[in-house]
Protein backbone atom coordinates (compact mmCIF):
# COMPACT_ATOMS: atom_id res chain seq x y z
CA UNK A 1 0.00 0.00 0.00
CA UNK A 2 1.87 3.37 -1.27
CA UNK A 3 -1.00 4.99 -0.49
CA UNK A 4 -0.81 8.22 1.53
CA UNK A 5 -2.71 7.13 4.55
CA UNK A 6 -2.06 8.44 7.53
CA UNK A 7 -2.12 5.15 9.67
CA UNK A 8 -0.63 6.02 12.86
CA UNK A 9 -2.99 8.71 13.85
CA UNK A 10 -6.21 7.48 11.94
CA UNK A 11 -8.79 9.10 14.37
CA UNK A 12 -10.81 5.71 14.16
CA UNK A 13 -12.07 5.15 17.52
CA UNK A 14 -15.04 2.95 18.22
CA UNK A 15 -15.58 5.27 21.67
CA UNK A 16 -15.65 8.81 18.98
CA UNK A 17 -18.26 6.45 16.63
CA UNK A 18 -20.53 5.88 19.71
CA UNK A 19 -20.13 9.89 20.42
CA UNK A 20 -20.36 10.85 16.73
CA UNK A 21 -23.68 9.18 16.65
CA UNK A 22 -25.00 10.63 19.87
CA UNK A 23 -24.39 14.44 18.83
CA UNK A 24 -27.82 15.50 17.26
CA UNK A 25 -25.73 17.78 15.17
CA UNK A 26 -24.54 15.47 13.14
CA UNK A 27 -27.91 13.97 12.26
CA UNK A 28 -30.15 16.82 11.59
CA UNK A 29 -29.97 19.78 8.57
CA UNK A 30 -29.29 19.89 4.90
CA UNK A 31 -26.14 18.19 5.21
CA UNK A 32 -26.99 15.52 8.28
CA UNK A 33 -27.55 11.73 8.10
CA UNK A 34 -31.33 11.63 7.78
CA UNK A 35 -30.67 13.92 4.91
CA UNK A 36 -28.32 11.51 3.57
CA UNK A 37 -30.07 8.42 4.45
CA UNK A 38 -33.37 10.26 2.90
CA UNK A 39 -31.29 10.42 -0.25
CA UNK A 40 -29.54 6.70 0.01
CA UNK A 41 -33.30 5.08 0.05
CA UNK A 42 -34.93 7.40 -2.75
CA UNK A 43 -32.24 6.79 -5.01
CA UNK A 44 -32.30 3.01 -4.54
CA UNK A 45 -35.65 2.41 -4.81
CA UNK A 46 -35.56 4.60 -8.21
CA UNK A 47 -32.53 2.49 -9.06
CA UNK A 48 -34.22 -0.64 -8.81
CA UNK A 49 -37.69 0.03 -9.58
CA UNK A 50 -35.97 1.45 -13.38
CA UNK A 51 -34.13 -2.34 -13.12
CA UNK A 52 -36.66 -3.88 -12.22
CA UNK A 53 -39.15 -1.99 -15.34
CA UNK A 54 -36.02 -3.20 -17.63
CA UNK A 55 -35.30 -6.52 -16.64
CA UNK A 56 -38.63 -8.32 -15.64
CA UNK A 57 -40.48 -7.74 -18.80
CA UNK A 58 -36.87 -8.99 -20.96
CA UNK A 59 -37.08 -12.38 -18.00
CA UNK A 60 -40.51 -12.95 -19.14
CA UNK A 61 -40.18 -12.88 -22.79
CA UNK A 62 -36.71 -14.44 -23.24
CA UNK A 63 -38.02 -17.08 -20.54
CA UNK A 64 -41.39 -17.40 -22.48
CA UNK A 65 -40.04 -17.98 -25.78
CA UNK A 66 -36.80 -19.36 -25.37
CA UNK A 67 -35.56 -16.56 -28.12
CA UNK A 68 -32.20 -14.85 -27.14
CA UNK A 69 -31.21 -16.86 -24.05
CA UNK A 70 -27.77 -16.80 -25.24
CA UNK A 71 -27.29 -13.09 -25.95
CA UNK A 72 -29.05 -11.86 -23.26
CA UNK A 73 -27.98 -14.31 -20.09
CA UNK A 74 -23.96 -14.09 -21.60
CA UNK A 75 -24.48 -9.98 -21.98
CA UNK A 76 -26.06 -10.24 -18.24
CA UNK A 77 -22.91 -12.26 -17.11
CA UNK A 78 -20.85 -10.00 -18.67
CA UNK A 79 -22.02 -6.76 -17.00
CA UNK A 80 -21.27 -8.36 -13.81
CA UNK A 81 -17.61 -8.16 -14.66
CA UNK A 82 -18.18 -4.70 -15.06
CA UNK A 83 -16.79 -2.54 -12.63
CA UNK A 84 -19.13 0.28 -11.35
CA UNK A 85 -16.86 2.55 -10.54
CA UNK A 86 -15.19 2.45 -13.40
CA UNK A 87 -18.99 2.50 -15.38
CA UNK A 88 -19.56 5.81 -13.60
CA UNK A 89 -16.52 7.62 -14.28
CA UNK A 90 -16.50 7.03 -17.86
CA UNK A 91 -20.25 8.21 -17.89
CA UNK A 92 -19.16 11.22 -16.03
CA UNK A 93 -16.58 12.17 -18.70
CA UNK A 94 -18.42 10.93 -21.55
CA UNK A 95 -21.77 11.73 -20.98
CA UNK A 96 -22.44 13.81 -17.83
CA UNK A 97 -21.40 16.83 -20.46
CA UNK A 98 -24.01 16.04 -23.01
CA UNK A 99 -26.93 16.34 -20.39
CA UNK A 100 -28.44 19.70 -19.79
CA UNK A 101 -31.36 19.01 -17.25
CA UNK A 102 -30.61 21.03 -14.15
CA UNK A 103 -33.96 20.38 -12.07
CA UNK A 104 -33.88 21.10 -8.77
CA UNK A 105 -36.06 18.43 -6.68
CA UNK A 106 -36.11 20.00 -2.94
CA UNK A 107 -34.68 18.14 0.06
CA UNK A 108 -33.43 15.39 -2.69
CA UNK A 109 -31.28 16.69 -5.85
CA UNK A 110 -29.41 19.93 -5.07
CA UNK A 111 -28.68 22.39 -7.69
CA UNK A 112 -26.45 20.99 -10.53
CA UNK A 113 -26.50 17.95 -9.44
CA UNK A 114 -29.69 16.42 -11.82
CA UNK A 115 -26.88 15.67 -14.21
CA UNK A 116 -24.60 13.78 -12.33
CA UNK A 117 -27.57 12.10 -10.72
CA UNK A 118 -28.46 10.99 -13.78
CA UNK A 119 -25.29 9.20 -14.65
CA UNK A 120 -24.98 7.49 -11.75
CA UNK A 121 -28.75 6.02 -11.40
CA UNK A 122 -27.62 4.67 -15.05
CA UNK A 123 -24.87 3.04 -13.88
CA UNK A 124 -26.10 1.16 -11.01
CA UNK A 125 -29.19 0.61 -13.07
CA UNK A 126 -26.50 -1.75 -15.35
CA UNK A 127 -25.57 -2.96 -11.81
CA UNK A 128 -29.12 -3.78 -10.77
CA UNK A 129 -29.90 -5.56 -14.17
CA UNK A 130 -27.95 -8.87 -13.82
CA UNK A 131 -29.09 -10.22 -10.82
CA UNK A 132 -32.95 -9.66 -11.95
CA UNK A 133 -32.95 -10.86 -14.98
CA UNK A 134 -31.08 -14.04 -14.66
CA UNK A 135 -33.60 -14.92 -11.43
CA UNK A 136 -36.50 -13.77 -13.30
CA UNK A 137 -35.35 -15.90 -16.37
CA UNK A 138 -34.21 -19.14 -14.60
CA UNK A 139 -38.01 -18.50 -12.43
CA UNK A 140 -39.54 -18.64 -15.70
CA UNK A 141 -37.76 -21.71 -17.15
CA UNK A 142 -38.30 -23.60 -14.36
CA UNK A 143 -42.43 -23.53 -13.95
CA UNK A 144 -43.07 -27.46 -14.25
CA UNK A 145 -44.11 -27.38 -17.74
CA UNK A 146 -47.42 -29.76 -17.05
CA UNK A 147 -48.70 -26.31 -15.55
CA UNK A 148 -47.81 -24.44 -18.62
CA UNK A 149 -49.67 -27.15 -20.95
CA UNK A 150 -52.73 -27.32 -18.52
CA UNK A 151 -52.73 -23.77 -19.03
CA UNK A 152 -52.57 -23.76 -22.48
CA UNK A 153 -55.22 -26.64 -22.65
CA UNK A 154 -57.82 -24.25 -20.82
CA UNK A 155 -57.36 -22.04 -23.55
CA UNK A 156 -55.53 -19.15 -22.13
CA UNK A 157 -53.72 -17.04 -24.89
CA UNK A 158 -49.81 -16.66 -24.86
CA UNK A 159 -49.79 -13.18 -22.26
CA UNK A 160 -52.14 -14.74 -19.73
CA UNK A 161 -49.93 -17.63 -19.59
CA UNK A 162 -47.32 -15.32 -18.70
CA UNK A 163 -48.74 -13.06 -16.51
CA UNK A 164 -50.96 -15.91 -15.20
CA UNK A 165 -48.87 -18.70 -14.78
CA UNK A 166 -45.50 -17.92 -15.64
CA UNK A 167 -45.25 -14.84 -13.53
CA UNK A 168 -46.76 -16.09 -9.89
CA UNK A 169 -44.92 -19.30 -9.90
CA UNK A 170 -41.42 -17.24 -11.07
CA UNK A 171 -42.18 -15.04 -8.00
CA UNK A 172 -39.95 -16.44 -5.69
CA UNK A 173 -37.13 -16.50 -7.63
CA UNK A 174 -37.62 -13.64 -8.94
CA UNK A 175 -37.99 -11.83 -5.40
CA UNK A 176 -34.83 -13.32 -4.89
CA UNK A 177 -33.20 -11.43 -7.29
CA UNK A 178 -35.00 -8.37 -6.94
CA UNK A 179 -33.52 -8.72 -3.02
CA UNK A 180 -29.74 -9.27 -4.11
CA UNK A 181 -29.90 -6.15 -6.41
CA UNK A 182 -31.11 -3.94 -3.65
CA UNK A 183 -28.68 -5.05 -1.60
CA UNK A 184 -25.61 -4.44 -4.21
CA UNK A 185 -27.26 -1.33 -5.14
CA UNK A 186 -27.31 0.26 -1.61
CA UNK A 187 -23.98 -0.77 -0.68
CA UNK A 188 -22.15 0.11 -4.28
CA UNK A 189 -24.46 3.87 -4.10
CA UNK A 190 -21.79 4.59 -1.67
CA UNK A 191 -19.10 4.85 -4.79
CA UNK A 192 -21.63 7.58 -6.39
CA UNK A 193 -20.32 9.76 -3.84
CA UNK A 194 -17.22 9.60 -5.82
CA UNK A 195 -18.79 11.83 -8.55
CA UNK A 196 -19.31 15.59 -7.27
CA UNK A 197 -22.73 17.17 -6.21
CA UNK A 198 -24.68 13.33 -5.69
CA UNK A 199 -25.14 12.75 -2.26
CA UNK A 200 -26.64 9.59 0.37
CA UNK A 201 -24.57 8.14 2.25
CA UNK A 202 -21.47 7.67 0.39
CA UNK A 203 -20.77 11.44 1.26
CA UNK A 204 -19.54 10.58 4.50
CA UNK A 205 -16.81 8.28 3.17
CA UNK A 206 -16.04 10.50 0.16
CA UNK A 207 -15.74 13.79 3.09
CA UNK A 208 -12.90 11.26 5.49
CA UNK A 209 -10.78 11.33 2.24
CA UNK A 210 -9.86 14.76 2.51
CA UNK A 211 -8.63 14.86 6.52
CA UNK A 212 -8.73 11.31 8.02
CA UNK A 213 -8.73 13.18 12.07
CA UNK A 214 -11.47 15.58 11.05
CA UNK A 215 -14.18 14.35 14.19
CA UNK A 216 -16.99 14.51 12.47
CA UNK A 217 -16.13 13.93 9.08
CA UNK A 218 -12.83 11.94 9.52
CA UNK A 219 -12.42 8.54 9.87
CA UNK A 220 -15.25 8.64 12.46
CA UNK A 221 -17.86 9.92 10.10
CA UNK A 222 -16.40 6.83 7.67
CA UNK A 223 -17.18 4.10 9.76
CA UNK A 224 -20.48 5.71 11.36
CA UNK A 225 -21.72 5.94 7.42
CA UNK A 226 -20.57 2.05 6.95
CA UNK A 227 -22.55 1.22 9.52
CA UNK A 228 -25.82 3.16 8.37
CA UNK A 229 -25.34 1.81 5.21
CA UNK A 230 -25.36 -1.58 6.72
CA UNK A 231 -28.21 -1.19 8.47
CA UNK A 232 -29.86 -0.16 5.50
CA UNK A 233 -29.36 -2.88 3.71
CA UNK A 234 -30.32 -5.19 6.94
CA UNK A 235 -33.56 -3.43 6.68
CA UNK A 236 -34.29 -3.70 3.35
CA UNK A 237 -33.51 -7.07 2.83
CA UNK A 238 -36.01 -7.55 6.10
CA UNK A 239 -39.19 -4.68 4.24
CA UNK A 240 -38.48 -6.76 0.38
CA UNK A 241 -38.90 -10.23 2.90
CA UNK A 242 -42.47 -9.22 3.99
CA UNK A 243 -42.99 -7.97 0.37
CA UNK A 244 -42.02 -11.72 -0.83
CA UNK A 245 -44.47 -13.41 1.68
CA UNK A 246 -47.34 -11.03 0.66
CA UNK A 247 -47.00 -11.73 -3.12
CA UNK A 248 -46.13 -14.73 -2.93
CA UNK A 249 -48.97 -17.00 -3.36
CA UNK A 250 -49.40 -19.79 -0.55
CA UNK A 251 -49.68 -22.25 -2.39
CA UNK A 252 -46.09 -21.70 -3.86
CA UNK A 253 -44.53 -21.19 -0.49
CA UNK A 254 -45.78 -24.51 1.03
CA UNK A 255 -47.49 -22.10 3.12
CA UNK A 256 -50.83 -23.26 2.09
CA UNK A 257 -49.99 -26.86 2.59
CA UNK A 258 -49.14 -26.78 5.61
CA UNK A 259 -51.92 -24.81 7.33
CA UNK A 260 -54.66 -26.40 5.28
CA UNK A 261 -54.45 -28.61 2.84
CA UNK A 262 -53.34 -31.55 4.85
CA UNK A 263 -55.36 -34.14 6.65
CA UNK A 264 -55.68 -33.97 9.84
CA UNK A 265 -53.27 -36.81 11.39
CA UNK A 266 -50.49 -36.44 8.63
CA UNK A 267 -48.49 -33.16 10.39
CA UNK A 268 -44.53 -33.75 10.76
CA UNK A 269 -44.58 -32.51 14.55
CA UNK A 270 -47.25 -32.62 17.63
CA UNK A 271 -47.21 -28.89 17.59
CA UNK A 272 -48.53 -28.51 14.54
CA UNK A 273 -51.13 -31.32 15.24
CA UNK A 274 -52.45 -29.24 17.94
CA UNK A 275 -52.66 -26.26 16.07
CA UNK A 276 -54.63 -27.97 13.35
CA UNK A 277 -57.13 -29.50 15.70
CA UNK A 278 -57.67 -26.09 17.49
CA UNK B 1 -18.24 -49.79 1.70
CA UNK B 2 -17.47 -48.94 5.38
CA UNK B 3 -17.03 -44.80 5.05
CA UNK B 4 -17.23 -43.02 8.29
CA UNK B 5 -18.98 -40.04 7.80
CA UNK B 6 -16.28 -37.93 7.70
CA UNK B 7 -15.09 -39.89 4.96
CA UNK B 8 -18.34 -40.02 3.31
CA UNK B 9 -18.54 -36.23 3.46
CA UNK B 10 -15.36 -35.73 1.86
CA UNK B 11 -15.03 -38.47 -0.40
CA UNK B 12 -18.72 -38.69 -1.66
CA UNK B 13 -20.94 -35.60 -1.11
CA UNK B 14 -18.08 -32.74 -1.40
CA UNK B 15 -16.80 -33.89 -4.86
CA UNK B 16 -21.04 -34.13 -5.94
CA UNK B 17 -21.41 -30.40 -4.48
CA UNK B 18 -18.75 -29.13 -6.54
CA UNK B 19 -20.71 -27.92 -9.63
CA UNK B 20 -22.81 -26.02 -7.66
CA UNK B 21 -19.77 -24.52 -5.42
CA UNK B 22 -18.48 -24.01 -8.68
CA UNK B 23 -20.80 -21.93 -9.84
CA UNK B 24 -21.40 -19.75 -6.90
CA UNK B 25 -17.52 -19.44 -6.86
CA UNK B 26 -17.91 -18.31 -10.31
CA UNK B 27 -20.03 -15.55 -9.77
CA UNK B 28 -18.23 -14.19 -6.25
CA UNK B 29 -15.60 -14.37 -8.33
CA UNK B 30 -16.10 -12.16 -10.82
CA UNK B 31 -18.22 -9.50 -9.52
CA UNK B 32 -14.97 -9.66 -6.80
CA UNK B 33 -13.19 -8.52 -9.81
CA UNK B 34 -15.25 -5.53 -10.63
CA UNK B 35 -15.42 -4.21 -6.48
CA UNK B 36 -11.56 -4.50 -6.71
CA UNK B 37 -11.48 -1.26 -8.28
CA UNK B 38 -13.44 0.68 -5.31
CA UNK B 39 -10.23 0.25 -3.46
CA UNK B 40 -8.25 2.75 -5.95
CA UNK B 41 -10.72 5.89 -4.75
CA UNK B 42 -8.72 4.82 -1.25
CA UNK B 43 -5.01 4.72 -3.18
CA UNK B 44 -4.46 1.41 -3.01
CA UNK B 45 -2.20 0.58 -6.32
CA UNK B 46 -4.35 -1.37 -9.09
CA UNK B 47 -6.23 -1.35 -12.42
CA UNK B 48 -8.66 0.50 -10.85
CA UNK B 49 -6.54 3.61 -10.44
CA UNK B 50 -6.94 4.16 -14.54
CA UNK B 51 -10.78 5.21 -13.16
CA UNK B 52 -9.23 7.75 -10.89
CA UNK B 53 -6.74 9.05 -13.41
CA UNK B 54 -9.75 9.36 -16.05
CA UNK B 55 -11.79 11.24 -13.41
CA UNK B 56 -8.92 13.70 -12.47
CA UNK B 57 -7.88 14.61 -15.77
CA UNK B 58 -11.23 14.26 -17.44
CA UNK B 59 -10.26 11.79 -20.18
CA UNK B 60 -12.22 9.11 -21.55
CA UNK B 61 -9.62 6.47 -22.82
CA UNK B 62 -8.06 5.59 -19.26
CA UNK B 63 -11.95 4.83 -18.17
CA UNK B 64 -12.06 2.56 -21.46
CA UNK B 65 -8.88 0.90 -21.09
CA UNK B 66 -9.69 -0.14 -17.48
CA UNK B 67 -13.17 -1.55 -18.13
CA UNK B 68 -11.53 -4.23 -21.10
CA UNK B 69 -8.52 -4.86 -18.43
CA UNK B 70 -11.59 -5.58 -15.49
CA UNK B 71 -13.96 -7.57 -18.40
CA UNK B 72 -10.62 -9.31 -19.49
CA UNK B 73 -9.54 -10.27 -16.17
CA UNK B 74 -12.67 -11.52 -15.19
CA UNK B 75 -12.95 -13.88 -17.82
CA UNK B 76 -9.66 -15.16 -17.43
CA UNK B 77 -10.81 -15.84 -13.69
CA UNK B 78 -13.78 -17.33 -14.93
CA UNK B 79 -12.06 -20.01 -17.33
CA UNK B 80 -9.46 -20.70 -14.96
CA UNK B 81 -12.48 -21.87 -12.05
CA UNK B 82 -14.41 -23.28 -14.90
CA UNK B 83 -11.13 -25.71 -15.92
CA UNK B 84 -10.56 -26.34 -11.84
CA UNK B 85 -14.50 -27.66 -11.93
CA UNK B 86 -13.82 -29.79 -15.15
CA UNK B 87 -10.92 -31.34 -13.64
CA UNK B 88 -12.86 -32.37 -10.33
CA UNK B 89 -15.40 -33.67 -12.27
CA UNK B 90 -14.04 -36.08 -14.70
CA UNK B 91 -17.15 -38.44 -14.24
CA UNK B 92 -18.94 -35.47 -16.08
CA UNK B 93 -16.99 -35.72 -19.12
CA UNK B 94 -17.51 -39.68 -18.60
CA UNK B 95 -20.98 -39.47 -18.97
CA UNK B 96 -21.78 -36.73 -22.26
CA UNK B 97 -19.02 -38.74 -24.29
Amino acid sequence: MSGAVPMADSGLNFDRVSIWFNDPSNWWGSDGLVAHIREHIVYTAFIVIVALLIALPLGLFIGHTGRGVFVVVGLANGLRAVPTLGLVVLLVVWLQPKINIDTEIPYLVNRGAMSYLIVVIIGLVILALPPILTNTYAGVQNVDPDARDAARGMGMTESQIITKVELPCALPLIMSGIRSATLQVIATLTVAAYVPFVGGLGVYIRNALGSYTDPVFGYTGMVAGGIVVAILAVLADGVLAVVQRLVVSPGLSGRYAKRQARPAGTTDSPAEAQLAEA
Amino acid sequence: MGFTTWQRLLKVQLPIAVPVVGAGLRVAAVSNVSLVSVASILGVPQLGQLFVLSNSYYQIPPAILGLIFFVLLALIFDAVILIGIRLMTPWRQAVSR
